[in-house]
């Protein structure tokens, strides 16, 4: 890439965790800001330069029409477009929605029904191609700045996705599968945080989606084992990520 | 201590364009002792650095006679690879090496040699034929099977042909030919020149190199005509971190692809728990 | 490390009472960094000890192997920039205290893994500078297997000192120059010959406790005719690929090579972490070409490399039967059973 690579930061439906992320890059942020032209940022900044852009980052899962052309903007204007943070990579929370019937899930949050058209929430991968995906919720700042690193280099991340165990092990955590009986999506999440939750001693929940070659049932059958019935397993694997093949299959393994 | 894992730097000193998606990089190491220093035996491979993406295992595709340099036959594919693609004549690169067994030439003393290569297979037996060519003395008769996607995806293009001596029978073939292109060899996949080659089973080694799947081809096809799989090498390619037998990455039962390897002579396969080629 | 005649190591023979045996750690700590067991919430894990009080001698297992300092998760092997490289090396002198025999059976594995051809600059550096007092298990843990595999309960070489719990003290043996060397910074008294008698009379009861479910011969054996067998398709069924197993094991020693660069993209730093053969992409190369793209395969990679190709590179199975990966693993996959269930049991 020649020159300083322009970026734009988009938000569909989330909760403005991972941009808020990408401001707290603070030890770093001088380091970016020095090496990147932050063109489009309505979080961040008032005078926002219209595309094309190098980079697109866009926060949050595709809930209604609206949105979905925005996106599409977006995948216009942009060279490269990262989706950030789960939401974005494959529905994250708001897609806990997508096993309800729709008008109830509105009816729940919204009072005046008619002007709502929203659909189930996806990933942007949905509805266009994407280069890249930072998951997580909220994403690892690390891993931001890896990609942005390796989109200087003009190279694609090596980046492996293997079970959060991996680190967790790595750290010495005192595992809590193993030792409290307590339902850790660990084995099945892909690492990259650093296996943030079991590190403060709370089961991982999902947040990052499937690890590669993730066996879902497998850990199903163990979370039935510790005592969990079907609709709390099920539960399990569809808090972030359940429109993933891997955690749709461990959500309907009981 | 030295580190064998601190590659040196070597110097770009030619850059040969072979298809849309494969250079030749002529090389020399800096410091002109280790150049002098510098010995490989043909099938033996070189780790390349380029800092900050990572390291590449690349098989050397020179004559090993030459002292001067050395070349590597690159596929540009991903991160090291492709970062290479953007070097040119006098940039650096880091090396370390050269690893692993090497094809089995003493053991072409007196026999026929059937070289067969796919792709870009053909690099690593590249110094093979070198030594071929010129050592006439040590074989018997050579015939080199060569096979590629299309004429475009050829390597060595314009030696190819220039390698057939009175011992030495080159034999081309591509899977497909693009309208228009000018071709005047075999179409077929590699294994279809089985057909018209003069090897015979008896007194003969061969030497293959390509992807996974054409060898796999290339052994079934070459015992069912009567070779023996004690008389097949295989240069096998792995997922290497070291290239020293200690990353453990490369294992394939109780072998180290990086040491024991990558030329295997295909019986040896045969005896693993885990199919290999199979 | 020269083995010190057997005489002399008779000669050697000493006693510490248990309430002393942190002063031990303490005396130690004052010329070398003492890793030790101690506690954490349920769990033991080797590391660094801040005084002889945080010493647990009475650990089952730790979470992670002492081959964490030896090779660490995660290490830096070179520093980069501008056209310069530069090794960085962290070796000190260090004492592993407190180490089971299986666990010092394994660091006798790794050596050679990381000596054959080419030797690890990383691993070696550490390896010179690291004392290793043993301790004989004199109770057995709960996944503990290593009877069966030759490696324990009790150790006869590759300890500089070794300890043996008799009850109100520990018997000290010096198995090495090294080991006399570290008792000569500490003060013991001498142990009575009927102690000695004592140690091994215990011992033969530990080793009392252990079933011998089945020889390692044999598991070979059994291994060689089952790569095929339909119970690893049931296997795989239940393993997760979650590589707790391997990163618990002590003698594993897979690792992967990156580059972490900063952002000046100039500046950066070649390290290696550990690996595992149970993950997806262990054996994928370019352009998407995976050699063991299902569970079962990377499943089978791990334990035909602990139980039967290990023995082909260096002579020994490479299990020690410590049981880390048992009591680690959330399916609950055993090596023995694995071997039991190819067997038809
Ligand atoms: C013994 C041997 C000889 C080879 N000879 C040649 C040759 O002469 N010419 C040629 O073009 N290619 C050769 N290859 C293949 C070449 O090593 C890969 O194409 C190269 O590693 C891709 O690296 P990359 O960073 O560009 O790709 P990426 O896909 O970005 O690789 C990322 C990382 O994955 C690992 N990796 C990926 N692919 C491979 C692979 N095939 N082998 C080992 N590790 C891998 C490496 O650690 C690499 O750093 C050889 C491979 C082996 C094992
Ligand atoms: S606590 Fe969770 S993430 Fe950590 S090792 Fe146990 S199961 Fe894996
Ligand atoms: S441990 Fe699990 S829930 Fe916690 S941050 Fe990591 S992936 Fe997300
Ligand atoms: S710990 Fe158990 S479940 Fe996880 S990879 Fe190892 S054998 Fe499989
Ligand atoms: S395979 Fe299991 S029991 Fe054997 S040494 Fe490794 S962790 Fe211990
Ligand atoms: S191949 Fe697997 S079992 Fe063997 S050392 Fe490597 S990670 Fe451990
Ligand atoms: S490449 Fe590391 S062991 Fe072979």
């Amino acid at each position: 890439m020649s020159g300083k690579p322009k970026i734009a930061v988009y938000k569909l439906s989330s909760c403005a965790g991972c941009q808020l992320e990408f401001l707290n890059l603070e030890p770093v942020l001088l380091d970016v800001v020095g090496a990147l032209d932050i063109s489009y940022f309505v979080m961040a900044k008032r005078d926002n330069a219209p595309g094309p852009y190098d980079i697109g980052f866009v926060e949050g899962a595709v809930t209604c029409g609206e949105e979905i052309a925005k996106l599409k903007a977006a995948r216009r204007d942009c060279k490269t477009l990262v989706a950030l943070g789960s939401c974005a990579c494959f529905g994250g929370l708001p897609s806990i929605k997508n096993w309800e019937p729709q008008r109830e899930v509105e009816a729940r949050v919204y009072s005046e029904l008619w002007a709502i058209h929203s659909t189930k929430a996806y990933g942007i991968d949905q509805y266009v191609p994407v280069d890249a995906y930072l998951r997580g919720c909220p994403i690892d700042k690390g891993e931001l700045v890896e990609l942005i690193k390796n989109c200087l280099l003009g190279a694609a991340p090596a980046w492996r996705f293997p079970a959060v165990c991996t680190e967790c092990k790595i750290k010495e955590n005192v595992c809590l599968l193993i030792y409290e009986n307590k339902p850790c999506m660990g084995p099945v999440t892909a690492a990259g945080c650093g296996a943030l939750c079991p590190t403060y001693g709370k089961p991982c929940e999902g947040c990052r989606g499937p690890a590669h070659d993730a066996n879902a049932p497998s850990l199903a059958r163990i979370f039935g084992d510790l005592g969990l019935n079907a609709a709390d397993v099920t539960r399990y694997f569809r808090k972030y990520a359940g429109t993933t093949p891997a955690f749709q299959e461990g959500a309907e393994a009981l | 201590m030295a580190n064998p894992y601190q590659p040196a730097p070597v110097k770009i000193l030619a850059v040969q364009r072979e298809t849309y998606d494969t250079t030749t990089y002529t090389m020399a190491f800096t410091d002109p002792d280790r150049q002098a220093a510098y010995r490989f035996a043909p099938g033996q491979f070189n780790m390349l650095t380029v800092f900050g993406l990572g390291e590449a295992p690349i098989s050397i595709s020179s004559d090993a006679e030459d002292r001067a340099s050395f070349q590597h036959t690159i596929r540009h594919v991903g991160r090291v690879t492709n970062a290479i693609q953007r070097m040119g004549v006098g940039d650096t690169l880091w090396v370390r090496g050269p690893y692993g067994n090497g094809w089995p030439l003493a053991q072409m003393e007196g026999r026929n040699v059937l070289v067969v290569a796919g792709g870009i297979g053909l690099a690593p037996l590249r110094p093979v034929i070198y030594y071929l060519l010129n050592h006439p003395e040590k074989f018997n008769r050579a015939e080199i099977l060569y096979g590629a996607r299309t004429p475009a995806d050829m390597l060595f293009s314009n030696q190819l042909l220039q390698w057939q001596t009175e011992k030495v029978k080159v034999r081309l073939t591509v899977d497909q030919v693009p309208n228009g292109d000018a071709w005047a060899h075999r179409v077929g996949v590699v294994t279809t020149l089985f057909q018209e080659m003069d090897s015979q089973p008896a007194n003969t080694l061969v030497v293959t190199c390509g992807p996974e799947i054409m060898m796999r081809f290339v052994v079934k096809g070459l015992m069912e005509r009567g070779f023996e799989a004690s008389q097949i090498y295989v240069s096998l390619e792995r997922r290497m971190n070291c290239g020293i037998s200690k990353c453990g990455k490369c294992q394939l039962g109780p072998k180290y692809v990086c040491r024991d390897g990558p030329v295997f002579a295909f019986a040896e396969l045969t005896l693993l728990p885990e199919p290999v080629l199979v | 490390m020269a083995v010190a005649k057997v005489s002399e190591r008779w000669a050697a023979m000493s006693l510490v009472p248990k309430e002393e045996v942190g002063l031990l750690v303490d005396g130690l700590a004052r010329h070398y960094q003492v890793i030790g067991p101690k506690q954490k919430g349920k769990a033991f894990v080797l590391e660094k000890l801040a005084s002889g009080q945080e010493l647990r001698l009475d650990y089952q297992t730790s979470i992670l192997p002492p081959r964490k300092a030896l090779i660490r998760p995660r290490e830096t092997m070179f520093s980069f920039h501008d056209n310069q490289v530069e090794t960085v090396q962290d070796a000190g002198p260090q004492v592993l205290f407190g180490l089971h025999p299986c666990d010092v059976h394994a660091l006798t594995l790794l050596d050679q893994v990381f000596s054959l051809e080419y030797e690890d600059p990383y691993y070696a550096a550490r390896r010179q500078q690291t004392y290793v007092v043993a301790l004989n298990c004199t109770t057995v843990g709960e996944n503990c297997f290593c009877y069966l595999m030759g490696t324990g309960p009790t150790l006869r070489d590759g300890y500089d000192l070794l300890l043996t719990d008799l009850g109100n003290e520990y018997l000290v043996e010096v198995g090495s120059d090294a080991g006399e060397e570290l008792l000569r910074h500490l003060s013991l008294r001498p142990a009575p010959r009927v102690r000695v008698v004592e140690k091994e009379k215990r011992l033969d009861q530990v080793r009392r406790q252990f079933r011998q479910q089945m020889e390692v011969t044999e598991m070979r054996e059994v291994l060689a005719g089952s790569y095929n067998h339909p119970a690893w398709r049931e296997l795989a069924k239940d393993c997760l690929g979650c590589g707790n197993c391997t990163m618990v094991c002590p003698t594993c020693f897979c690792f992967q090579v990156k580059d972490q660069l900063e952002l000046d993209l100039n500046h950066g730093q070649r390290v290696r972490e550990w690996d595992s053969c149970l993950l997806w992409d262990y054996s994928l190369v370019a352009l998407g070409h995976n050699f063991r793209p299902q569970l079962e395969t990377r499943l089978k990679q791990r334990l035909y490399h602990k139980l039967y190709y290990y023995e082909d590179q260096i002579g020994t199975p490479g299990c020690v039967g410590c049981g880390r990966c048992v009591t680690n693993c959330p399916a609950g996959i055993h090596p023995l059973e694995v071997v039991a269930r190819l067997k038809g049991e």
